[in-house]
């Protein structure tokens, strides 16, 4: 843990959650800093996607999930009974594996968590205009606003869900696998985006592609089993990693 | 994601790197040999070797070019990989100075043969580090690696007084002057060598801790 500045956007403590009876995180203590790219990584089931959706209490829609101990952002502990969740997910933005753009046009898509949030009809063009070009997105689509998002190609909806997800200014934003269905150009456009996106946001990926957590991250997370099993920066995990287990997992000799 | 034929791949470099060590070290054996007994034809030999060293470095790097291509190492893999490059150039570096003294053996003059006592603790101490640079690499042995600079400056050291005493045979009888510049290339070929395996040592060092030292 060496090396990383106290100061955290994410302070996660003693966090243990279960599934039933089934343990699927335990003990988790990490500090996630603000404005830098975190990569969350380790074999299928290792507990790093329930971990991100602890992030913005994505996991409160899973009724046999039981959660203790404490994920704070800007030292605020955000499953304190007096949080809103809704707030909440306004600052924790989220983008899934599968682009899941709503049925509506490109520019309803991007307009509908500010409408939301109850921001002017102006406003509201500006947000848009912003927003696809802060995700590389405008020169592709600006003539066909009006146009159904499903419309796109992949890597464009992708970059119109970043683009949502940003439309209503959160302060983290958490990528789970968001390049896994998208061909090798888009996923560079993303990874891309990404890199320009840590400049304003913190932001926690969830990659099963080893090679583009070494590429886009900052600090990296290994999980097994529920543990993060090894913590600190990219360079180090990739180039010489504490663990053992971590180097046997991120050379190929087991997962 | 258990990678098989990639870890095979893996061995399989190791395996060039040790079969390719074998080779330096065997034409560093005949060109001490041929030194020691004023053997052309075994320098001829040498010179004739050349070749399998040089297609072993252009086989390592193909396999290494290939790696990195397809395989996008990491961590201990990626340092193996990288310094195993780097031990091939040190290894064919090897094999062209025993070229080199071999050359210089065809050139000397068999009636004035210049004995000097330097000679002795150079060559068995090259030997030693070339079996032990080979020894650290199999065995990813950091210790034996870091040993090797004490060796290094005994090399060093005799080559130097053994310089010393080429000069003052100089000084001593001019008709000598070929040969003794000849033996004094070829102490500076034998040091090189050690130098090399020094290199080989650092690389071995690199690949176990991923620290960069200097050891000669």
């Amino acid at each position: 843990m060496s090396g990383i500045n106290d100061f955290a956007d994410i302070k996660v403590e003693d966090l243990n959650l279960w599934y039933g009876s089934n343990q699927a995180l335990q003990d988790i203590n990490i500090k996630i800093p603000s404005k830098s790219v975190t990569a969350l990584i380790g074999p299928s089931g290792c507990g790093k996607s329930t971990f991100l959706r602890c992030i913005n209490r994505m996991n409160d829609l899973i009724k046999v999930c039981h959660i203790e101990g404490r994920v704070k952002i800007d030292n605020k502990n955000i499953y304190d009974e007096d949080v809103d969740v809704v707030e909440l997910r306004k600052r924790v933005g989220m983008v899934f594996q599968k682009p899941n753009p709503f049925p509506m046009s490109v520019y309803d898509n991007i307009a509908y968590g500010p409408k939301i949030h109850k921001v002017s009809k102006k406003d509201i063009k500006g947000i848009v205009d912003k927003t696809l070009q802060d995700s590389a997105l405008y020169g592709e689509v600006s003539d066909r606003l009006d146009s159904s998002a499903l419309d796109l190609s992949g890597g464009q909806q992708q970059r119109l869900c970043i683009a949502r997800t940003m439309a209503v200014e959160p302060e983290i934003i958490l990528f789970d696998e968001p390049c896994s269905a998208l061909d090798p150009i888009s996923t560079n456009k993303i990874e891309d985006l990404i890199l320009k996106l840590k400049e304003d946001y913190t932001i926690v990926i969830v990659t099963h592609n080893m090679q583009q957590a070494a590429r886009i991250s900052d600090y990296t997370a290994f999980f097994l089993m529920g543990e993060i099993i090894e913590f600190g920066e990219t360079n180090q995990i990739f180039e010489n990693p504490e663990e053992k287990r971590t180097e046997d997992y991120i050379t190929g000799r087991f997962g | 994601m258990v990678r098989e034929k990639y870890h095979a791949e893996l061995d399989e470099l190791k395996q060039n790197i040790s079969d390719m060590s074998a080779v330096s070290q065997e034409m560093f054996q005949k060109s001490i040999k041929a030194l020691a007994n004023f053997d052309k034809a075994l320098a001829q030999e040498i010179i004739e070797m050349d070749h399998t060293v040089n297609d072993f470095e252009e086989k390592i790097e193909n396999r290494i070019t290939r790696l990195l291509a397809l395989q996008q190492p990491i961590a201990s893999d990626l340092r193996l990989i990288t310094a195993s490059y780097r031990i091939s150039i040190d290894l064919e570096r090897m094999g062209d100075l025993a070229v080199d003294v071999a050359k210089r053996i065809k050139k000397m003059d068999a009636e004035k043969i210049l004995s000097i006592s330097e000679c002795k603790p150079i060559i068995s101490t090259c030997e030693e580090m070339i079996e032990q640079s080979i020894k650290a690499y199999a065995e990813l042995d950091t210790e034996l690696a870091k040993d090797i600079t004490t060796k290094d400056d005994i090399v060093d050291r005799n080559v130097y007084a053994g310089w010393q005493d080429l000069v003052q045979m100089m000084i001593d009888n001019s008709t000598i002057i070929e040969n003794a510049v000849e033996m004094m290339f070829v102490l500076r070929y034998l040091e090189r060598i050690a130098d090399h395996t020094c290199n080989i040592c650092e690389s071995v060092i690199y690949i176990a801790t991923s620290e960069r030292v200097d050891l000669n």
